[in-house]
C-alpha cells in the first residue's frame, strides 16, 4: 500500500504532474482492488425494501445472498463531512451498540461496506447490519386491526423498561425514545433501536455540571427539562419518553403532539400541571425557564385525562409516576419495573401468538391501513410525522409489516 | 478517570525524576516516558534536583512500533489530551499492527490517525489542523510550520484515509478495558494503609502509574486482564521502593487477593515480567 506510505515524511522534490497523475491512477486501482480482511462487502446482502428514512439516513431490509432466509436491516452511515473522517456520531453509535448486548436492545451483527469505485469517488459507504425486526411499535399502533390485550401491553412496557434499565445501568442514554424506535420481532421480543443520538453519561465531574446538548429527542417525546434548556440531564429523559409510549399503547397516537417547543411545553402543562418551583424545585435555574411562556394555574390531571383510555388503575398510576415534571421525582426504570402494574393480574403475557396472526392478516390490509392512517393524520401535524418507513416499493409480492 | 487527569499529567513527568534519585535499588526500571513534553513542566521542576534530560527522540531515524507509541504519547500530551485518550490511541495502534505487517504502512501516519480516532471516541475531538501541526513538528523538530498548501492537504487526506483503514482493520471495535479504572480504585483503597505509616505512598503510586503508561508501549498489554495489569503496576512499584512488610505481610495473604480474586502469584509475576520487558525495547533503540 503505497498511497499511505511515507505521507508524513517530508516531501521530496516536487513531482511532475504526469507522475502525480500516474500515482493517482495507481492509487485508485489499488483502492478498487483492495480486499479489507475484516470488512465484508455489502454485496453479500440483497436489498429488499427501504424500511426507514430519517435524519439518520436510510434503512433497508435485506437478505443474505448465500442464505436467503436470513434477513437483516441495513442502516447506511451518512458520510456528510468526509473531510473530517469517520463521522463521530456513527462512531458513538457503533461503540454503544457493541457495548450493549441484551435481549431488549437491537443487536448489531456486523458492519459492511461498498467497494470503492470511481462512481463513489473511491470512498466506500458503510452499512450497519442489524438483526431484522418485523414490526415497530408506531406501525403496530397505527394499525387499527392490531389489538393489544392488557397482558400484552404489560409485556411490551415491561420489555421496554427492561431495555432501559439495562442501557442505563451501562451508563448510556438513549435520547431518542419514541414509538418508531421501539422494534418488535414477530416472536414478540421488543428491541430498543436507533442509538444514533445515544451517548454515555456520567455523574458530574469535579462538581462541574455536564453540558450535553439539549437538542435531542423527538419533540413529542421530549421531556420538560430538555424543553427548558437543561444540559445536565440523565436517565429520566428516557423515562419520560417511556411514559409517552406507554400512554400511546392505549391512545394509539402520540399523546402530546406539539408543533414547537413552546407549544409542547403548553401541552405538557395541560396534562401534568403548571411548571413551578413548588412542584419542581430548582426549575427556575434552568436556562429557558424565564424565557419561555409557561402556563400558570394548570392542575395536574394525568390520571383524569388518561383514565378513559387506560381504564386499568394500576396502569394509570404507573403513567402518573412516569410523566412527572421534576426529573428527580420521575420513576427510574427499576422502580417502574417494581410497580404493581406488572405484578397484578392479568400478568404480562406472550405476544407471539397475537403477532403471528397479525402478520398474516396484514397482507391485504396494508394499503387500506395506509389510507386510514392518512385520514387520521388530521390528528398529527403532517409535516412532523415521525420517520416511519414507507415501504411503498412492493417487493416480491410480500408485504410484511415493516417500518 | 477524567477527574484525575489534570493531576496526573504531572505524574508522568518531572517529579518522578527527582524521586528517582532517592531510589537506591532497582535502578533497572527506567522510565520510558521521560523525555516527553519537557517545556511545560520545566518551570515547576527547576527548584528540584536537576538530572540531565534525555535527548528528544529523533523519530525519523529509528522506526519501530515502540517508538511510534512514544510518538503517540508525545503528540497526545502536546495536544493536551486526556491520558485515557492517548492510551486508547496506543491500543488502536497495537490492534492495527496485530493484523498488519509492520512495514506495510507508515508508522507515523497510522499513529497520528489513531490519535485522531481516539480523540473522537473519547469525546475530546481535536481539530485535524492542530493534530497535523503537532505531528509534523514532532517529526521535523526544526522545520518551519507547514504551509496551507498541497503537503498539508495530503497529510490531511492521508490521516483521514488511515483512520478509515484503521477502523476496518480493528473491525470497528474501539472498546478496550483500560486498567486505569481499576488502578484508581485500588490506589484509593490502598492509600489509607500506606499513608498512615509512610510518606512515601504518593511516590509509589506515581511510579506505578508510570509503569502503567509505559506498558502501553508494548502490545503485550492485550495479553493480560486489566485488573491484573493494574495490580502488577502497583506491586512492581512497591517492590522498587521496598515497602517494608510490616505493612504488607506476604506470609499471611497476598494483599492484592483482597482486591482481585482471580490473581495468583505466577500470573502476577508474568504480568510484571511483561511490564519490565517493555523496557528492553528502549535499550534496543538507544
Amino acid at each position: 500500500m503505497t498511497n499511505l506510505n511515507g505521507v508524513l515524511t517530508p516531501p521530496s522534490t516536487p513531482s511532475p504532474n504526469l507522475l502525480q497523475m500516474n500515482m493517482a491512477r495507481e492509487r485508485e486501482k489499488y483502492l478498487e482492488e483492495y480486499n479489507f480482511p475484516f470488512c465484508e462487502a455489502a454485496t453479500k446482502f440483497e436489498k429488499l425494501a427501504k424500511i426507514g428514512q430519517g435524519t439518520f439516513g436510510e434503512v433497508f431490509k435485506a437478505r443474505e445472498k448465500k442464505n436467503p432466509k436470513f434477513t437483516v436491516a441495513m442502516k447506511k452511515i451518512l458520510m456528510e463531512n468526509e473531510k473530517e473522517g469517520f463521522p463521530i456520531t456513527a462512531l458513538r453509535e457503533i461503540r454503544i451498540l457493541q457495548l450493549l448486548k441484551h435481549d431488549n436492545v437491537v443487536s448489531l451483527l456486523e458492519i459492511c461496506q461498498t467497494r470503492a469505485t470511481q462512481f463513489n469517488r473511491y470512498r466506500s459507504t458503510f452499512y450497519l447490519v442489524f438483526e431484522f425486526c418485523e414490526h415497530d411499535l408506531a406501525g403496530l399502533l397505527s394499525n387499527t386491526k392490531v389489538k393489544f390485550s392488557i397482558g400484552e401491553i404489560k409485556q411490551i412496557i415491561q420489555q421496554m423498561l427492561n431495555g432501559l434499565y439495562y442501557i442505563h445501568s451501562n451508563k448510556i442514554l438513549h435520547r431518542d425514545m419514541k414509538a418508531a424506535n421501539v422494534l418488535i420481532t414477530k416472536t414478540g421480543t421488543l428491541k430498543l433501536a436507533d442509538f444514533g443520538l445515544a451517548r454515555a453519561f456520567s455523574a458530574q465531574k469535579n462538581g462541574q455540571p455536564n453540558r450535553y446538548t439539549n437538542r435531542v429527542v423527538t419533540l413529542w417525546y421530549r421531556p420538560p427539562e430538555l424543553l427548558l434548556g437543561d444540559r445536565n440531564y440523565g436517565p429520566p429523559v428516557d423515562l419520560w419518553g417511556a411514559g409517552c409510549i406507554m400512554a400511546e399503547m392505549w391512545t394509539r397516537s402520540p399523546i402530546m403532539q406539539g408543533n414547537s417547543e413552546q407549544q409542547q411545553l403548553t401541552l405538557i402543562s395541560q396534562l401534568c400541571g403548571s411548571i413551578s418551583p413548588e412542584v419542581w424545585p430548582k426549575v427556575e435555574s434552568l436556562d429557558l425557564y424565564n424565557q419561555l411562556e409557561l402556563v400558570k394555574g394548570q392542575k395536574r390531571k394525568v390520571k383524569e385525562r388518561l383514565k378513559p383510555y387506560v381504564r386499568d388503575p394500576m396502569g394509570c398510576d404507573l403513567l402518573d409516576k412516569l410523566l412527572v415534571l421534576d426529573p428527580a421525582k420521575r420513576f427510574d426504570a427499576d422502580s417502574a419495573l417494581n410497580h404493581d402494574f406488572f405484578w397484578t393480574d392479568p400478568m404480562p403475557c406472550d405476544l407471539s401468538k397475537m403477532l403471528s396472526q397479525q402478520t398474516q392478516s396484514n397482507f391485504e390490509y396494508l394499503a387500506p391501513r395506509r389510507l386510514n392512517n392518512h385520514q387520521s393524520s388530521a390528528m398529527r401535524p403532517a409535516s412532523t410525522v415521525p420517520s416511519q418507513g414507507t415501504s411503498t416499493s412492493a417487493t416480491s409480492g410480500f408485504h410484511e409489516r415493516v417500518f | 478517570m477524567g477527574k484525575k487527569a489534570p493531576k496526573m499529567k504531572s505524574i508522568t513527568k518531572s517529579k518522578t525524576k527527582t524521586h528517582k534519585q532517592k531510589v537506591k535499588s532497582h535502578k533497572k526500571n527506567k522510565n520510558i516516558s521521560k523525555q516527553k513534553y519537557r517545556t511545560k513542566q520545566r518551570s515547576e521542576s527547576q527548584d528540584k534536583l536537576k538530572k540531565p534530560e534525555a535527548p528528544l527522540t529523533d523519530y525519523l531515524t529509528h522506526k519501530s512500533n515502540y517508538i511510534a507509541v512514544r510518538f503517540i504519547f508525545e503528540c497526545g500530551i502536546k495536544l493536551g489530551l486526556k491520558h485515557i485518550t492517548i492510551c486508547s490511541a496506543a491500543v488502536y495502534f497495537h490492534k492495527f499492527y496485530k493484523h498488519v505487517d509492520e512495514t506495510a504502512y507508515d508508522n507515523y501516519s497510522i499513529a497520528s490517525a489513531t490519535l485522531y480516532l481516539a480523540s473522537k471516541v473519547q469525546d475530546e475531538t481535536i481539530r485535524l489542523r492542530d493534530l497535523i501541526n503537532v505531528c509534523y513538528h514532532t517529526l521535523h523538530r526544526d522545520a518551519a510550520p507547514l504551509r496551507l498548501a498541497e503537503d498539508y492537504w495530503n497529510f490531511r487526506d492521508s490521516i483521514v484515509h488511515a483512520e478509515m483503514l484503521i477502523m476496518r482493520i480493528v473491525q470497528f471495535d474501539t472498546t478496550f478495558d483500560h486498567p486505569h479504572h481499576y488502578f484508581l480504585h485500588y490506589v484509593q483503597t490502598l492509600r489509607p494503609v500506606f499513608y498512615s505509616k509512610h510518606g512515601k505512598d504518593i511516590i509509589v503510586f506515581k511510579k506505578a502509574y508510570d509503569f502503567l503508561h509505559d506498558f502501553y508501549h508494548s502490545s503485550d498489554i492485550f495479553q493480560f486482564k486489566a485488573q491484573h495489569i493494574a495490580i502488577a503496576c502497583i506491586e512492581l512499584a512497591i517492590k522498587v521502593y521496598g515497602i517494608p512488610f510490616q505493612i504488607i505481610d506476604y506470609e499471611i495473604k497476598f494483599w492484592y487477593q483482597a482486591l482481585v480474586e482471580d490473581l495468583d502469584k505466577d500470573t502476577l509475576w508474568n504480568v510484571m515480567a511483561g511490564i519490565m520487558d517493555t523496557y528492553d525495547f528502549e535499550l534496543t533503540t538507544n
